[in-house]
């Protein structure tokens, strides 16, 4: 008999994916209180700087922080790359959220000096963040459709982040650019959501899904068509937005990223319907609302290149982010947050203490109801994004507002769960006192 | 039952985790090697390789071999170290 390959314990500390896994919902409150404080001037237009922060804070705050947690974590465990300079990632937090604070921010008071602030600090964290993941994705021999969209997903966020921060200077003058803001406004776009959204949420379910519901394994080369599709939509959309291809036009360069996108959803619901265990937690039903959202958000962004109304746009960001992006990255929260608590502090310890289930770290009947609640707050932004009364979107502000905190509140309270102190060893004294009580040995 | 892949000399104590859900696969594969003898071998069968699993296995001093089947299961053959078939 011999040895498998033991591949080294390359997990990162703990306290690296958790510091952005944490933060990600927090993002959620200030973004519910933006909403409920600006109620109906969020829906004035699509690009005034209030609904582009509020959308930054949705998109970077929130969803991108977690999935850099989700990166930090998943490219030593699930792929195998050894990410260097682990220890930067620590103070690469701290920079990135400065980042989005002073973007946001800058966006909502106006203020050029926050702008200016959050480019540089954007690019830096960015780039050691790009720079970490790819030297570590790219090395590894492994050649999964995991590590496929993995591998896009981070050179789409490269673009989406090289188009914003080119928007910023030439907003500015510090550079000039050959393309028009429009064009690079929806270039931007297309990088952040179709590429670094959709992308790393595929790919990381192509392995989640099957680990956690027990269902076939997702096929690679399902996976690996999937992929192509939308990288083929991405190249073409960018190209037909560079040239100001009109709508008709975009919405065929979009066709096989919908494809992807259909094979995706009908894959899934099927392994899923035929899983080995039913099973429903809250995190599967996150995945089942953001499965339902994703089709018909495709279907709003075909209208949207007609400009018919801008009220198509914000439905299609209230399904996509929202009812999408958000609802499966909340839901995964629930799984990924329990998992490495029990696997960092109480995997070492079976067979010593009894150790707690995931349902003990965080239960579910608490996030079911914070699932009810996000339900509530989506229904209430889409009739927001319809009717635009401002009553109505500040209730839908609180709504989310709340969902968020209680999400926060549970890992929170997750992540304080530590295992009981050992017992302290017999010193001399206390095994001679042990003894004090007997009568002393007979004489000889 | 599935049949073990693995021809060994040592008392096997099979332990399917298929149907389980993560992490209890490794809380019973742990379990089960706190009073693995030295004439004993546990053979996890399971429907992935245990990538976590191997790391855990090797900071309590055992070994493993691992085959796969062809619908991507695996059986994982687990040992004290120091204990190799004779």
């Amino acid at each position: 008999m011999k040895t498998s390959n033991l591949s080294l314990d390359q997990a990162p500390p703990e306290d690296i994916p958790f510091r952005y896994l944490l933060t990600g919902p927090a993002f959620g409150i200030l973004a519910g209180i933006l909403l409920s404080v600006y109620g109906e001037r969020i829906f004035i237009t699509a690009w005034s700087l209030d609904t582009v922060a509020l959308v930054h804070m949705i998109t970077l705050g929130w969803l991108t922080l977690i999935m850099i947690g989700a990166f930090y974590q998943m490219v030593p465990v699930l792929v195998g790359g050894h990410v260097p300079w682990n220890h930067l990632s620590r103070i690469n937090y701290y920079i990135l959220v400065s980042g989005f604070l002073a973007l946001t921010s800058g966006f909502l008071f106006w203020k050029i000096l926050l702008l200016k602030s959050a480019a540089v600090l954007l690019l830096v964290s960015f780039s050691l963040f790009i720079t970490q993941i790819v030297t570590a994705l790219f090395r590894v021999k492994a050649n999964r459709p995991v590590v496929y969209a993995m591998r896009s997903s981070v050179i789409c966020l490269t673009l989406a982040v090289a188009a914003g921060i080119t928007m910023v200077g030439v907003l500015f003058g510090w550079w000039g650019f050959p393309m028009d803001g429009y064009s690079l406004k929806y270039i931007h776009i297309t990088f952040a959501l179709l590429g670094w959204i959709i992308l790393l949420i595929f790919g990381v379910s192509f392995h989640v899904i099957p680990m956690f519901y027990l269902t076939k394994a997702f096929p690679d080369r399902i996976g690996y068509i999937i992929v192509t599709l939308i990288l083929l939509s991405i190249v073409s959309l960018v190209i037909g937005f560079g040239m100001k291809l009109n709508g008709t036009r975009l919405i065929v360069a979009g066709i096989p990223a919908f494809i992807g996108v259909i094979l995706y959803v009908f894959t899934l619901f099927n392994l899923i319907r035929n899983r080995q265990r039913k099973m429903v937690d809250s995190t599967f039903r996150f995945w089942q609302l953001g499965l339902t959202c994703l089709i018909p958000a495709l279907l709003l962004l075909t209208v949207d290149p007609f400009r018919w109304d801008e009220i198509f746009g914000y439905l299609f960001v209230a399904t996509f982010l929202i009812g999408f992006a958000c609802s499966v990255s909340n839901g995964m929260l629930y799984k990924i947050l329990p998992f490495l608590i029990w696997l960092h502090r109480f995997s070492p310890l079976i067979g010593k203490i009894k150790t707690p289930a995931m349902k003990d770290i965080i239960a579910d009947a608490p996030a079911r109801r914070q699932f009810y609640l996000f339900c509530l707050s989506y229904i209430l932004i889409v009739a927001s994004c319809i009717f635009r009364v401002d009553p109505l979107i500040r209730i839908a502000g609180v709504s989310w507002s709340v969902s968020s905190l209680i999400l926060f509140f549970l890992q929170i309270k997750a992540f304080k769960i530590h295992p009981p102190e050992a017992p302290e060893v017999t010193g001399m004294d206390d095994f001679a006192a042990m003894f004090k009580d007997l009568p002393p040995p007979p004489p000889k | 039952m599935m049949e073990s892949l693995f021809k060994t000399d040592k008392q096997l104590q099979i332990i399917d985790c298929r149907a389980l859900f993560p992490p209890e696969p490794m809380e019973r594969i742990l379990e089960a090697v706190e009073t693995l003898g030295k004439d004993q071998a546990i053979l996890m069968i399971h429907h992935k390789r245990p990538r976590l699993l191997y790391v855990k296995l090797e900071e309590r001093q055992c070994a493993s071999e691992t085959k796969t089947l062809e619908d991507g299961s695996v059986q994982v053959l687990i040992w004290k170290k120091g204990f190799e078939n004779k």
